[in-house]
């Protein structure tokens, strides 16, 4: 796949996915196995969905905006701000309503047209500090 | 703008300024007006001195402090490090005694060089929780996952 269609890959995956929650769709987009090395485990799948709905209960309203597209080789990498609101329980704690912004970045592998593997931090450290999660 | 230039001179920071702790480097590769955009853990930093000044800081409490480049990507003006940085605590840090331990974090860097090839900006979220944990500096924690 050109470089070009790995960037639209990732794009079209952020659209599905993060803008239009549809997680019904993240297996057509990510690889069978997919491994997730941020969250690692024996069902890559399964885990990065988890941590998906984990996000888009707790927050709702969740945006994500990336910035900086790059591919080279088999890989896309992006920035990305993510901001939303704290409407139900995240991790361990209850709805605080409370807003945030934080920063992150995602590389991802692309292998036979889909996403292999993942690589992902966003600023979790400030997010509990904005929501005032303590331990 | 050369792509594998840039490349290059990210590998060159790495090894030069960060592992090898030649701050004489700093000047030929960065901006004076560097800006490293912070996350909470790895917070803002205006100007290539606070980056001499850093890495002379961790320099001196890890003698033996290195990165590891895993992966780079590389396009247009921009370059993407994915890293592991590891050193043995010999000196004082973040007000905490020696402790003969090694400390490691894993994270991602992405850096914008300029039209004259220097490394003008970069975002960097770093997960330097396991050495903030290793330190005593904060209990450990649930987190969230990346």
């Amino acid at each position: 796949m050109s470089l070009d269609a790995n960037k639209q890959l990732i794009q079209e995956f952020h659209r599905a996915v993060m803008v239009e929650r549809n997680l019904d769709a993240v297996a057509q987009f990510l690889r069978d196995p997919f491994v997730d090395h941020s969250a690692p485990s024996e069902d890559g799948l399964a885990s990065y969905v988890q941590w998906l709905q984990t996000y888009l209960t707790a927050f709702p309203d969740f945006t994500v905006e990336t910035e900086d597209f790059i591919a080279e080789d088999d890989l896309v990498s992006t920035h990305l701000k993510i901001t939303g609101t704290q409407q139900a329980e995240f991790l361990g704690a209850p709805a605080t309503w409370k807003p945030f912004t934080i920063s992150g970045m995602q590389l991802y592998r692309i292998a036979d047209g889909k996403i292999s593997e993942r690589w992902g931090w966003v600023d979790v450290m400030s997010l509990r500090t904005q929501l005032g999660i303590q331990g | 703008m050369s792509v594998e230039l840039n490349k290059l001179n990210i590998q060159r920071f790495y090894d030069e300024v960060i592992s090898n702790g030649d701050v004489s480097v700093v000047d030929e590769l960065m901006c004076a007006e560097f800006v490293h955009h912070g996350d909470s853990l790895f917070p803002y930093i205006g100007g290539s001195e606070a980056i001499k000044q850093g890495v002379v800081g961790v320099k001196s409490a890890y003698p033996d402090g290195h990165t590891v480049i895993e992966e780079m990507v590389a396009d247009g003006d921009i370059v993407m490090v994915r890293l592991t940085w590891h050193g043995t605590h010999l000196g004082p840090f973040m007000g905490k005694e020696p402790s003969g331990k090694v400390h490691h974090w894993a994270g991602l860097s992405t850096y914008r060089f300029n039209n004259e090839g220097k490394i003008i900006e970069r975002w960097a979220n770093m997960d330097v929780m396991p050495q903030l944990m290793a330190l005593g500096l904060i209990p450990e924690m649930k987190m969230g996952g990346g």
